[in-house]
């Protein structure tokens, strides 16, 4: 019973984890439509680039944090630039294939700047368990989920409240119809694409903490979309309750199923839950079927 | 005043589609383009709006301009933001978007959030049934409240001149009638220039103060409303008039030569 408890609430605190990684992916297809098969990859970028200031360069917390965030910012705005936005008039085929072409590209390069041994990145807290009723939690994963959290209020006010955040909806609704009320799409690709960037430095910190930071930290691009696929390919709500699925399938996997199964079934099971839920409902287990009109 | 002169549009670099229209919209009046299916009404306003690049499409020759400032090669967003916008056709409500949120986005180019939720109110004094209804999800109204709120959408970006895309389509005669009169009490009151594209000319005629006819990518006729409206051969080859529905088909190829005639 105590391990059916522990390995549930590791299970959701790790959960908000992946929402966090998902997060970015659900803002550029919220803001631009696009199935962007190259957060993973983005993410890594983030990890590194912030293990690189934080410890090569020497920056404090209170400084490297956010210049990294800036940083893939950039580099969020830069792919919808240089990357996607020549395709924009081009079928949805031509714009994932693109966004797949770039997380090689960033996969090539990161080792090609920072070589491919495996880099650390500072610990912000230091590494302790809390427990609480005998279950233990270590305290990077709690504070991690409660950033996670308050991020998640952050982008859930922005879309319900503000006017970019309305018109980045309008726009991942129907684009010509944001179009002809004068919402400038390009101003809304590029700003859901910044925002990715910037999320992906969080997950790059969070999970480059949590494993260390090195090529390996890829499969936990493919991790995204079991996350979306359950929650919904565009609602923050549904990333975080995806995630949280997807944390308790990995977590009660590995307690449960791993010895039986092999060490690694835990890791594999999220993906064979995605190919179950898909073939239940194709268009994800929260996600919404077009609307009918009654 | 928005005026056309010689506009010529091409698709995808190749297909011709509008060959030289040219037409004047007097501000502070209805003016309506009619025509049959694939005439290029809806291309025509797409020339205006700037919302050809999207479709592959281009304006190769001509000129548009409102208030003597020319639209050619402007953005959609700019051509907003000068005050005119076009109300697509189909409604194109954010069906995953609730009533009240699709109107403020509307209001992306007039203003604040907070500024555009004052002016809900008068959105919702010229569509009650929007009012009744702005929490809902817009997916989920019938096809008359959808075009209530495209309108009410489109009137949030302050529209001096509102292009509206066949507004009539698929919906009962009462709701047409009652869509049409706000259209006309938006003009009368608010003092918005509407450009009207229809292929219900029968309820188009009554509210506008002039009228175009569209053929094949060219202007065939042209008049005030009434003179449109009396015309005995608009009436019954361009209207459909004549028999009150559905036109047949026999008749339509033998008067297509009387046409051609009486405008020759
Ligand atoms: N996006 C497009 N690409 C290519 N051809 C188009 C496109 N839109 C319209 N057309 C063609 O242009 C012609 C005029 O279409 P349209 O302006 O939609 O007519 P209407 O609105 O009067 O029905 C039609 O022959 C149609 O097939
Ligand atoms: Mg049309």
């Amino acid at each position: 019973m105590s391990e059916l408890m522990q390995l549930t609430v590791s299970g959701v605190f790790t959960g908000m984890l992946y929402a966090l990684l998902a997060l970015g992916f659900v803002v550029v297809v919220k803001g631009s439509g696009v199935i962007n098969f190259s957060q993973g990859e983005v993410v890594v970028l983030g990890a590194f680039v912030m293990s690189w200031l934080l410890t090569d360069v020497g920056m404090p917390f209170w400084l490297g944090i956010p210049t990294t965030v800036v940083v893939m910012m950039l580099v969020g705005a830069g792919i919808e630039r240089f990357a996607l936005r020549p395709l924009q008039n081009e079928s949805m085929l031509a714009l994932v294939m693109a966004t797949i072409a770039l997380g090689s590209v960033i996969r090539g390069l990161v080792p090609m700047i920072w070589g491919d041994g495996l880099r650390s990145i500072p610990s912000l807290i230091d590494q302790r368990r809390y427990e609480w009723l005998g279950i233990a939690i270590p305290t990077i994963t709690f504070w991690s989920a409660i950033m996670v959290l308050i991020l998640l209020g952050a982008f859930g006010f922005f879309f319900s409240r503000s006017r970019l955040g309305l018109a980045m909806q309008a726009v991942s609704d129907d684009r010509v119809a944001a179009q002809s009320l004068g919402i400038n799409i390009r101003l809304v690709n590029a700003v859901s694409w910044a925002m990715a960037g910037g999320i992906a430095a969080l997950a790059g910190f969070v999970w480059g903490s949590l494993l260390g930071v090195d090529h390996r930290l890829v499969v936990l691009g493919a991790l995204i979309f079991p996350v979306v696929i359950l929650g919904g390919l565009e609602s923050i709500v549904g990333a975080v309750i995806g995630g949280i699925a997807v944390g308790l399938v990995e977590s009660l996997s590995a307690g449960y199923l791993n010895d039986d199964l092999g060490a690694g079934f835990s890791t594999v099971a999220p993906l064979i839950m995605l190919l179950l839920v898909l073939f239940v409902r194709p268009y994800g287990l929260f996600g919404r079927p077009e609307i009918e009109r009654v | 005043m928005l005026k056309l002169d010689g506009v010529e549009v091409v698709y995808n670099r190749v297909a011709l589609v509008l060959k030289g229209v040219s037409l004047t919209v007097p501000a502070g009046q209805i003016v309506t383009l009619l025509g049959n299916n694939g005439a290029g009404k809806t291309t025509t306003l797409r020339a205006i709006s700037g919302l050809l690049a999207h479709e592959r499409g281009e304006v190769v020759r001509g000129r548009i301009t409102w208030e003597d400032n020319s639209l050619r090669e402007r953005s959609p967003d700019y051509i907003v933001r000068q005050g005119i916008v076009q109300v697509l056709e189909g409604r194109r409500v954010f069906e995953h978007l609730s009533v009240e949120a699709n109107l403020l986005s509307g209001g992306y180019t007039a203003g604040s959030m907070r500024s555009s939720r004052n002016e809900l109110e008068m959105i919702y004094s010229y569509f009650p049934r929007l009012f009744d209804r702005r929490s809902q999800r817009a997916g989920f109204l019938s096809g008359g409240e959808q075009q209530m709120l495209a309108i009410g959408r489109a009137l949030m970006a302050h529209p001096r001149v509102m292009l509206l895309d066949e507004p009539s389509l698929g919906l009962a005669p009462v709701l047409v009638a009652e869509i049409f009169e706000i259209v006309e009490r938006l003009n009368r009151e608010e003092g918005v220039t509407v450009v009207l594209v229809e292929q219900n000319a029968e309820a188009a005629l009554q509210i506008a103060h002039h009228g175009y006819v569209l053929e094949d990518g060219r202007i065939v006729l042209e008049g005030p409303a009434d003179k449109l409206r009396e015309n005995q051969d608009v009436a019954e080859f361009y209207l459909g008039l004549s028999g009150v529905g559905e036109r047949k088909s026999y008749r339509d190829v033998k008067t297509y030569r009387r046409r051609k005639r009486w405008l020759g």
